[in-house]
């Protein structure tokens, strides 16, 4: 690696990372020799057809699936279970249906022990900025799909984590509300210099989003194609409707077609 | 649901007390027709007068009764939920326990009772330990189906926010278990009333259990009635009182805590 300050500049690196499942009667290969970095400050979509073993790549990412190969490093040190500068969003919004929206936000502090008062400021920062304010009190079966993804942002950024992992969030959504969250994450992006993975199967989402697209091929998955999204930011939404934009997905939909022939 | 039927005035089930008045007016007149013996069944009346001539004894012998089905009953929840608890939090000490808590279950444990005497005596300790035993099970199978019924995604995202096992247990597997154990909860409150009176039955000497024994020994067969009544009320207070704390927490849990 020739970049000198590696342990500063990296938040993840994937190094010749393989994952088995021990099923039987055959074993399962889900991870085939991956290696890649995010920067400090870098969006990396990972781009692939469901099923394909993105999802495996990000739990051991979020240090709740171990590798079986290689290694997984997080700013310069082995990877040992769950990180606590690590913010992780799920498929679903997973918000616990007894509390409160406010309540689910603090819950990664109230895990890891943090008094209340300390995050409460930046809670209700979050809450406001994704537009739940006057929520607060409210209990997630009030909410619409969109709000309870939109408070499940808020707990993976609450205790300020520099890398976010997000499995697929929006695409329990429908198609309206999925371009709606696509907005709110951008508008968040902007401001902050977290560095993120964004697992999705939506090559719009994907561009729109990210600095860099990382094509995962079929089973056992592993890094098929990295294109590196030329697009300015700040971005904004109404980027996706440039002829740019349209060449740009058109090019990766002929990779991932070409990768599945 | 249950909150709104609490917060709107209580509306009185007027269909089933129209049905409970009718097999009232039909047992009376069944007994003044075919002129049935008094000693095989009294008519509601005879009952009543029973009721009321032997209030103050009966009221002493409820005492007994609803004193020790409600403490068995505190006591059978309590352990039957650290029971389900340690059989949560240790693989090997369910894997141990929980085949013979199934088996127990199955046991028709009323029969279990004189032994009980055998081993406690006459009285109260006997009484209650028979009580507990036979109310515990329906608490402890309940809640531990609660606790493992759990939803895997939330624990992953405990898991995933660095929680610990004992920490996921807490915030996610207990509440979970909530609705699981007050319907275990439920089933234990009518038990406990089953297990005080049988232990009442054979091995003491107060209690409703015991007066109905007594009465049976003078052919009081209106005092059994009576006596049956009471208990029927005693234990419809303690499985109202339950789904009352039920809807209690079921209001609070949640919105702040």
């Amino acid at each position: 690696m020739p970049e000198a300050p590696a342990l500063i500049a990296e938040a993840i690196r994937f190094d010749a990372v393989g994952k088995t499942f021990p099923t039987r009667p055959v074993p399962l290969r889900a991870v085939e020799s991956v290696s890649f970095a995010v920067r400090r400050g870098e969006f990396v979509a990972i781009l692939g057809p469901s099923g394909c073993g993105k999802s495996t790549l990000l739990m051991m990412a979020a240090g709740l699936e171990t590798p079986t190969e290689g290694r997984l490093e997080r700013g310069g040190v082995k990877l040992h279970g769950p990180h606590r500068q690590t913010g992780v969003m799920f498929q679903d919004a997973t918000l616990l249906p007894w509390l409160s929206v406010l309540d689910n936000v603090l819950f990664p502090a109230t895990i890891r022990r943090i008094p209340r008062a300390q995050v409460l400021e930046a809670a209700m920062r979050l809450i406001e900025t994704v537009g739940l304010k006057g929520f607060e009190g409210a209990r997630p079966h009030e909410l619409s799909g969109g709000m309870r993804q939109r408070a499940a942002i808020c707990r993976a950024l609450v205790l300020d984590p520099d890398l976010i992992l997000m499995d697929e969030p929006f695409s329990a959504l429908d198609a309206i509300t999925r371009d709606e969250m696509g907005d709110v994450l951008l508008d968040l992006w902007q401001h902050t210099q977290k560095s993120a993975i964004f697992v999705t199967h939506s090559i719009r989402e994907a561009v729109l989003l990210a600095d860099r697209v990382l094509v995962m091929s079929r089973r056992p998955a592993t890094v098929a194609e990295e294109l590196v999204v030329p697009f300015p930011r700040p971005r904004t939404p109404a980027l996706a409707d440039s002829a740019e934009f349209g060449a740009v997905v058109a090019h990766l939909r002929g990779v991932i077609a070409g990768n599945m022939a | 649901m249950s909150v709104s039927a609490l917060a709107a005035p209580a509306r009185l089930p007027w269909l089933p007390l129209l049905v409970g008045a009718g097999v009232l007016l039909a047992w009376d007149l069944a007994v003044r027709l075919a002129q049935v013996p008094q000693v095989l069944l009294p008519s509601p009346g005879s009952v009543a007068a029973s009721l009321w001539q032997a209030a103050p004894s009966l009221a002493r012998h409820a005492l007994a009764t609803g004193g020790a089905a409600t403490g068995a009953f505190l006591v059978a929840v309590l352990a039957g939920m650290v029971l389900a608890a340690v059989m949560m939090l240790s693989p090997l000490l369910n894997r141990l326990l929980y085949p013979n808590l199934l088996l127990f279950q199955l046991l028709p444990k009323v029969a279990l009772g004189p032994l009980f005497v055998v081993w406690l005596g006459i009285g109260l300790p006997s009484l209650f330990a028979f009580a507990v035993f036979v109310s515990i099970f329906p608490v402890a199978v309940g809640t531990l189906a609660g606790l493992r019924a759990a939803d895997p995604s939330q624990l992953r995202m405990c898991r995933a926010a660095g929680g610990s096992e004992w920490q996921a247990f807490r915030y996610i597997r207990l509440p979970t278990s909530m609705p699981y154990v007050f319907a275990g909860a439920k089933v234990a409150a009518t038990m406990a009333f089953t297990g005080a009176t049988v232990g009442e039955f054979i091995s003491a000497n107060a209690g409703l259990g015991y007066m109905v024994m007594q009465a049976q020994a003078r052919s009081d067969t209106p005092l059994i009635f009576a006596a049956l009544a009471v208990l029927c009320v005693l234990g419809a207070a303690l499985y109202g009182a339950v789904g009352l704390a039920e809807d209690a927490a079921r209001r609070r849990w949640g919105t702040r805590r």
